[in-house]
């Protein structure tokens, strides 16, 4: 038997991870990887530790080449891939060179949005390359425009390089997706109280400058600055796909079934290009995160071979370390959910919506529940514990069936670590 | 090597520490409970004081791993234990936020992650405890074990749970 050939789009972890796994599955197969990036695989989640000086610029790779040769998958780096002929199944790249596929594995990832002209000084940050370009730019003061988890880090970390840093956030609230009205107030604490100003509920307009960026004007203010970054989200690559008839989903990511194969038999997607479905809603959505597009990568692997694997379906996670203060959540928001009640995973109602809250020794937290069903938690300063929540959380579990089971002694010996779970829903 | 993992017996334990001082000691060289890979949870519910071992079951499909954005945590493969490599951990506590049972800690002196490492094969915790509540068995026999216990198990949480 002739080995498969498998190529495979894209060198992030959704990439690597399809590689890895193929390998780890098969010696019977060829691996191809074509890549933008000139790099073995990096994280863009320490990005920001690494602009704030705190690890070195090699600290952020978890891959060497070595580590390609030894799994022997073929990389074609600082290449770029311009069409795919899914009937001829061929990929063109750049260079005019073709190769031939048995299986194709799309993991072009997501990239950062930007509004207005890119003038200098103006960032984003979604490779290393950014990363690098920001390091070098040794700016003075800048304006973030977007205070998600991206934003909030970076500010972070350029506040660590002595930059005065502002925060403009469209949305009432820093945080939007990951925590509710409240913690979010007590997150933009700890930045003010460190110097960073944050201004909420202010769209940006215009951008200031002639060559060099110079300032940005808000619907409320004008703010100076030399150093712009762009931080209001990221939206998946699909343009390859789109070109190659492969169907695109409502959200913008490339529609795959649970295979994490695309409208195209034989050519599967996985990462942050792809639109997969919510755990808790079922409903597609984009969750850009590490560990789903991991996940997805190694699913796609499996299903690439002939295997049945499903894919369970995405979570979301939110952790920054907010001057020394942990703040972390999962799923959703009370503020989220309501935004997204036509959702037919909840009826159409959210009468039932119910919240628990509680402020102790420091910490803080806040469940919000639906029906019997936790939907999303919000942390600051609880880190322990917290994982048993969203293991429960993502097993739907019901929180009628879980009370029941804290006043049944036994019961409780059998499964100790839910002993953990009892005090975030004791009643005051 | 064999495939050899922990198992736990809250019903025995007393709640000494011991595993927790031998823990930290051998992996820190301080007796110092907030560094221990294993912990001893006390609870008071329903009247009657309970003692229970928790420390990281070295799962098949290990979330840990999935979500660590440096791919720190990997799988030994002489001892089957799964691994944090401290030079690589950025200390963010995805892993420690994300694990089901509690089992990925936080090293708040080197800044990074740690977990139990099932002491290269040669566990102290167990040779440790007086009242046998941890052992270190062979995965089949801890299976077979398991299993029947979790069946059992299973029947009187549906019973109470789902009624």
């Amino acid at each position: 038997m002739s080995a498969m050939k498998v190529v495979i789009i894209g060198n992030g972890i959704a990439g690597f991870s399809a590689a890895s796994t193929l390998r780890r599955l098969t010696e019977q197969c060829d691996i191809t990887m074509v890549a933008r990036e000139t790099t073995p695989l990096y994280s863009a989640c320490v990005l920001p530790d690494y602009i704030a000086g705190k690890i070195p610029r090699e600290h952020a790779f978890v891959k060497t080449e070595k580590d390609y040769k030894h799994l022997r998958i073929n990389t074609l780096f600082g290449c770029e891939v311009t069409a795919i002929d899914p009937d001829a199944r061929r990929v063109t790249l750049d260079n005019k060179k073709q190769l031939s596929f048995e299986r194709l594995i799309l993991a072009t990832g997501s990239g950062a949005m930007v509004f207005g002209e890119r003038k200098k000084g103006v960032f984003t940050l979604k490779t290393l390359q950014d990363a690098d370009a920001i390091i070098q730019h040794k700016g003075k003061k800048a304006v973030m425009i977007g205070a998600g988890a991206i934003g909030i880090e970076i500010s972070i970390a350029l506040h660590a390089q002595g930059y005065g840093v502002t925060i403009v956030e469209m949305m009432d609230q820093i945080l939007p997706l990951g925590l509710d009205q409240r913690g979010a107030d007590k997150v933009r604490g700890m930045l003010e109280e460190k110097g960073i100003k944050v201004f909420n509920g202010e769209r940006a307009i215009q951008v200031l400058g002639g060559e060099q960026v110079e300032g940005v004007v808000t619907d409320k203010r004008e703010l100076e600055c030399d150093t712009l970054i762009w931080a209001i989200g990221m939206r998946p690559q699909v343009e390859l796909a789109k070109q190659a008839g492969i169907s695109i989903g409502e959200k913008g990511g490339i529609r795959v079934n649970s295979h994490m194969e695309t409208s195209i038999s034989g050519i599967y997607a996985c990462g942050d290009c792809v639109e997969s479905n919510d755990i808790l809603t079922g409903e597609p959505y984009l969750n850009l995160f590490w560990h789903n597009a991991n996940r997805q990568g190694a699913v796609a692997a499996h299903n690439c071979l002939g295997g049945t694997k499903d894919y369970p379906g995405s979570q979301n996670i939110l952790n920054v370390d907010v001057f020394g203060n942990h703040v972390a959540g999962f799923g959703f928001t009370e503020e989220t959910l309501c935004r997204f009640r036509d959702i037919p995973a909840l009826r159409g109602s959210l009468a039932d919506l119910s919240i628990i809250e509680r402020e102790q020794n420091g910490g803080y937290y806040r469940l919000v529940v639906v029906g019997d069903r936790c939907m999303g938690g919000q942390f600051i300063n609880i880190t322990r514990d917290v994982g048993l929540l969203w293991s429960t959380m993502v097993q739907g579990r019901s929180i009628t069936g879980l009370l029941r089971m804290f006043d049944n002694e036994e019961l409780m010996c059998r499964r100790p670590w839910l002993h953990r779970v009892r005090p975030f829903f004791k009643t005051n | 090597m064999e495939e050899k993992a922990l198992v736990l017996h809250p019903e025995r334990c007393t709640g000494c520490h011991a595993c927790e001082m031998i823990c930290s000691l051998v992996h820190d060289s301080e007796c110092n409970l907030s560094l221990s890979r294993i912990g001893i949870m006390k609870t008071n519910g329903g009247g009657t004081n309970e003692n229970i071992p928790v420390v990281c079951q070295q799962c098949h499909d290990p979330i840990c791993a999935d979500v660590c954005v440096m791919g720190a945590i990997s799988r030994d493969e002489e001892t089957r234990a799964l691994v944090v490599n401290e030079d690589l951990c950025v200390g963010c506590k995805t892993c420690v936020i994300a694990c089901p049972l509690g089992g990925v800690l936080y090293h708040y002196i080197k800044g990074c992650a740690m977990k139990c490492d099932l002491c290269s094969g040669d566990s102290e915790c167990v040779k440790s405890c007086l009242y046998d509540a941890i052992e270190f068995l062979a995965m089949d026999e801890w299976g077979r074990k398991t299993r029947l216990k979790g069946a059992q198990n299973l029947g009187r949480i549906f019973e109470v749970v789902y009624k």
